[in-house]
């Protein structure tokens, strides 16, 4: 079930309204009734993935406890204890990531092995093989394994209740994409139950409505340019694929952090906050910042389950280049079984490697210059130096493959045609100019938001402290706005949200 | 519960989200009614919205929409009527069509259905267009749902039917006045086509090559004969000609049989002397123009006088003549602007023969009317019984200094007064065009 679809606006309503009238021992068990169903909503078959990778993490984090416990009470050694615990643990991951890798990366394992083989001289029979990728199979597996390690980890206990962790793996909002959660944070909330609270529901909606914003007005819209360059790279030249790749990256950050908003947003409603995931990354100075800012629940999943594990920068400078490489190439791969996707990864894991090598050389030439690290020019050039850099690496993110984005690339290069710059035949390029127009607008008020937040201003408060008639006014036209100027509905062929793919 | 009811005498909030839920549906009812397109009030709100009762209806696709002239009927024989065809409707359109008539409870003496298929080996399939035009203007109700829902399967077909805003909402960068302030259609339902262009004749006139109406078709035909039987309403399926699609001219030949066995007559002018000329009252293979129109509209108006339909009861004189003055000028208008003999001579034979007068001056010098279809329609006027039709020959017409092959002048039958005049010349790359 999308959160654009007319059946989310039916199911959520009623979800909400049954959870607040029912008694508090089966809130929980209607919010977990409620999340199962927002899952069949895509294909009820793959509930059974999800009831499967809950229960063996489930009872995983209480075998876990269980041999420490028998452990101590037999007296035995801490080694036997770590043994087997660390034996759980492990099996837990085999069995979760092996359910990951054989619906998500075995076919282009198989494509690779079969390519391989080929080039060695073996002749293949013409085997086809394919897979249908569970949606958010690698958010809940995400959810569920950090959860097991940090019970391994003794973080947290082993949660005892079997519906409250379901609910922990399935809670709706943030499902299918995110953000993937920590139980630290979502399941101790989830001890308790909650009654309709004004505030959280005033937020909650205004969370929904920014999200769905981002996502109808700005990502669905750069998507009808984008997709039209992306679609037909060969017929355009450097300055539409730049605009394209510029665009993307608007695109894919509104329609993961709306995505993201819209999760926090119904989740604040029922009185549950979940973490936020994108804090206004294109104002990053730096690579290394644009992943704290990004996609921030799973940059930090590998940062605490594997980044810190593999010795993090504990290690010497070499290790810490190579952990880094890593974590981005998995990250990459996390993504999407691809060339283009590792090479995604790969590149972003490299300009930190980079950063890193050219840190002294960089400082030698600011005090040549005598640039002033907290200028504000020095400041803009840092920021639109770091989205020059994030957008080439979305090149490889949005092509249909590592060759494809060698050919845009090259494209991109060979034939700038600055002309169509000055013709302005380049803002029409697959919607028209005043849907281009709209998009400019809805960007600039993007940015200004996300400007605000950088300085610690959050709108939504500042908007609730407003006279009643001037909130009025702004829920009322935003709705309006969004509904018709959003893209939506029969005449659009409507994006999904990306990240579902995920 | 109690919760529930605290959070019911909460009652500031509650007043506040009502304010707010008010404010949001007004506006977004506001956005749809301006956003949502108007063909539908154009063509059919005339009908809805009058007092006037029509005795009448005709349903079918463009050929109706095109080719049945209600004004012109009641001119001719006092039958008051609506067209209600519209472009690719499907039978089941009509169906549904008929029963929002009846629901609305403008219940017709008699309905003429005509049965052209409009969708190959599909036919009886709806398309979504003629679905939204005969619906749009109806806000959503059980009608609307229930003719979505069986004509289409479709998910977002149907949801485009049933909430129209989810399509039209994408229209806020073409709104225009007329989004604002709708016109209306003034023919009661008759788009009139005005150029002349002989058809292809692939016309099967054999009634025995017969293929079987699609099931979907006959199915609709079936039901609509039980709808007329419940509401005392009567019935007349008929073929208005056209020149391609033989596998469609065999299907309605397939009609014969069925309404037979429905006991509906069914006039098939395919094969019928008396239907329109494909010469001359063709705007292009499937569509009469405006002469065709009226001649089409007499054949039926004979036919329907045959079936026992009245005059109409309600005599509205003041209406009925208004309507047709208006319709003479809007014919009037056109030759202003008309640049092609063709179109201008088959358009005169439109024109109330009372009104006006004609002179058709023929240069010396032309071989103009050895071309069939001038000649046609030139003989077609000479029988039009205006109170003047002269044609006379002239040595030399000179118009804007050039010379002329051939001039019309209109002039108002009481006061003689030029309506229009125009000068014909021809031209060897584009034909005969106007001065």
């Amino acid at each position: 079930m999308l959160f654009n679809s007319y059946s989310f606006f039916i199911f959520f309503p009623l979800t909400v309204l049954i959870y607040f009238i029912f008694p508090k021992r089966l809130k929980n068990f209607w919010l977990l009734l409620a999340s199962w169903y927002f899952y069949m909503g895509w294909d009820p078959r793959f509930i059974v993935l999800l009831i499967g990778s809950t229960l063996i993490t489930w009872v995983g984090a209480l075998g876990i406890e269980y041999v420490r416990e028998k452990a101590r009470n037999d007296g035995s050694t801490a080694y036997k204890s770590a043994k087997y615990d660390r034996a759980i643990l492990i099996l837990t991951l085999v069995i979760n990531f092996g359910v990951l890798f054989f619906f998500k990366y075995s076919v282009f394992v198989f494509n690779n092995i079969t390519l391989t083989l080929r080039a060695l001289g073996l002749t293949l029979p013409e085997t086809k093989f394919s897979v249908i990728l569970p949606v958010g199979i690698s958010f809940f597996t995400f959810q569920a394994v950090g959860y097991t390690i940090d019970v391994y980890r003794k973080d947290i206990y082993a949660e005892k209740n079997f519906l409250k962790y379901a609910l922990f793996v399935a809670f709706f909002p943030q499902l299918v994409a995110g953000p993937i959660e920590r139980s630290k944070n979502l399941l101790k909330q989830l001890d308790k139950t909650y009654s309709f609270n004004r505030d959280n529901f005033k937020e909650g909606l205004l969370l929904m409505l920014w999200g769905y914003f981002l996502k109808l007005m700005i990502a669905d819209r750069a998507a009808l340019y984008v997709n039209t360059v992306y679609g037909n790279f060969y017929t355009y030249t450097g300055v539409y694929i730049v605009m394209a790749t510029v665009l993307f990256a608007f695109q894919i950050y509104c329609d993961f952090a709306g995505y993201s908003i819209i999760a926090m947003g119904a989740s604040k409603i029922l009185g549950i906050n979940l973490m936020d995931n994108f804090n206004c990354p294109y104002f990053s100075r730096s690579v290394a910042e644009f992943w704290r800012r990004w996609h921030i629940s799973l940059s930090t999943w590998f940062r605490d389950y594997l980044y810190i594990p593999l010795g993090g920068n504990r290690r010497g400078k070499h290790r810490k280049w190579l952990n880094i490489m890593i974590v981005f190439v998995f990250s990459g791969l996390w993504h999407g079984a691809s060339w283009g996707f590792v090479a995604w990864g790969g590149l972003n894991g490299l300009y930190q490697v980079f950063g890193e090598l050219f840190r002294g050389m960089s400082k030698k030439v600011k005090a040549l210059l005598e640039i002033r690290e907290e200028s504000f020019s020095h400041k803009l050039f840092k920021a639109v130096f770091t989205f020059g850099l994030i957008n080439i690496s979305w090149i490889f993110f949005r092509a249909e493959g590592f060759m494809t984005a060698m050919r845009i690339g090259k494209q991109m290069l060979i034939h700038p045609n600055l002309s169509a710059l000055l013709s302005g035949s380049i803002f029409a390029c697959g919607m028209p100019i005043k849907e281009f127009f709209v998009l400019f607008v809805s960007i600039v008020l993007l940015l200004w938001a996300d400007y605000m937040k950088y300085k610690g201003i959050v709108l939504r408060k500042a908007l609730l402290r407003q006279d009643l008639w001037f909130r009025w006014l702004v829920y009322a036209g935003s709705v309006t706005v969004i509904a018709v100027m959003g893209i939506w509905g029969s005449s659009y062929d409507a994006s999904s949200f990306i990240y579902f793919q995920f | 519960m109690k919760r529930l009811i605290s959070f019911i005498q909460n009652r500031r909030f509650a007043l506040s989200v009502l304010c707010v839920s008010l404010l949001i549906t007004g506006s977004l009812f506001l956005s749809s009614k301006i956003l949502m397109r108007k063909d539908s009030i154009i063509k059919y709100g005339p009908y809805y919205n009058s007092e006037t009762e029509y005795d009448v209806l005709f349903f079918g696709t463009s050929h109706v929409y095109d080719g049945i002239s209600p004004i012109y009927l009641y001119h001719k024989y006092g039958i008051s009527s609506y067209n209600m065809g519209m472009n690719s409707a499907s039978v089941a359109d009509s169906y549904y069509g008929l029963r929002r008539v009846i629901k609305e409870g403008k219940k017709p003496h008699a309905v003429v259905i005509d049965v052209y298929e409009t969708l190959g080996d599909d036919a009886g399939k709806a398309l979504v267009a003629p679905t939204h035009y005969m619906n749009d203007m109806f806000p959503l109700d059980l009608e609307k749902l229930r003719a979505a829902s069986n004509l289409f399967s479709d998910k977002t077909e149907r949801e485009m039917i049933l909430f129209p805003f989810s399509e039209y909402h994408n229209r806020w960068k073409e709104v225009s006045r007329n989004d604002i302030f709708p016109s209306e259609n003034k023919n009661l339902g008759l788009q009139i086509l005005y150029d002349v262009s002989p058809p292809d004749k692939v016309i099967i006139r054999d009634r025995e090559l017969s293929r079987e109406a699609s099931p979907n078709q006959r199915e609709y035909l079936r039901r609509i004969k039980e709808l007329c039987d419940t509401e005392d309403i009567k019935l007349l399926y008929i073929n208005i000609p056209y020149s391609y699609q033989p596998d469609f001219q065999k299907r309605e030949n397939g009609v014969y049989e069925l309404s037979e066995d429905l006991g509906v007559p069914y006039i098939n002018y395919m094969n019928e002397a008396s239907a329109p000329d494909f010469d001359i009252h063709f705007r292009d293979t499937g569509h009469l123009n405006i002469a065709g129109a009226h001649v089409m509209t007499d054949i039926l108006g004979k036919e329907l006088l045959k079936m026992g339909i009245p005059e109409s009861s309600v005599k509205n004189e003041q209406y009925w003549n208004t309507l047709y003055e208006d319709y003479n000028d809007t014919l009037l208008n056109y030759f202003k602007s008309c640049k092609d003999l063709k179109a201008y001579l088959s358009t005169l034979y439109a024109i109330d023969p009372d009104k006006i007068n004609v002179e058709l001056l023929i240069g010396g010098e032309t071989d103009i009317l050895s071309d069939p279809i001038i000649k046609k329609l030139i003989d077609q006027l000479d029988t039009k019984g205006f109170s003047r039709f002269d044609v006379r020959n002239c040595s030399l017409i000179m118009s804007k200094g050039r010379e002329a092959d051939i001039s019309v002048i209109i002039k108002d039958a009481d006061t003689a007064k030029i309506i229009d005049r125009a000068d014909f010349d021809y031209d060897l790359s584009s034909g005969i065009i106007r001065n």
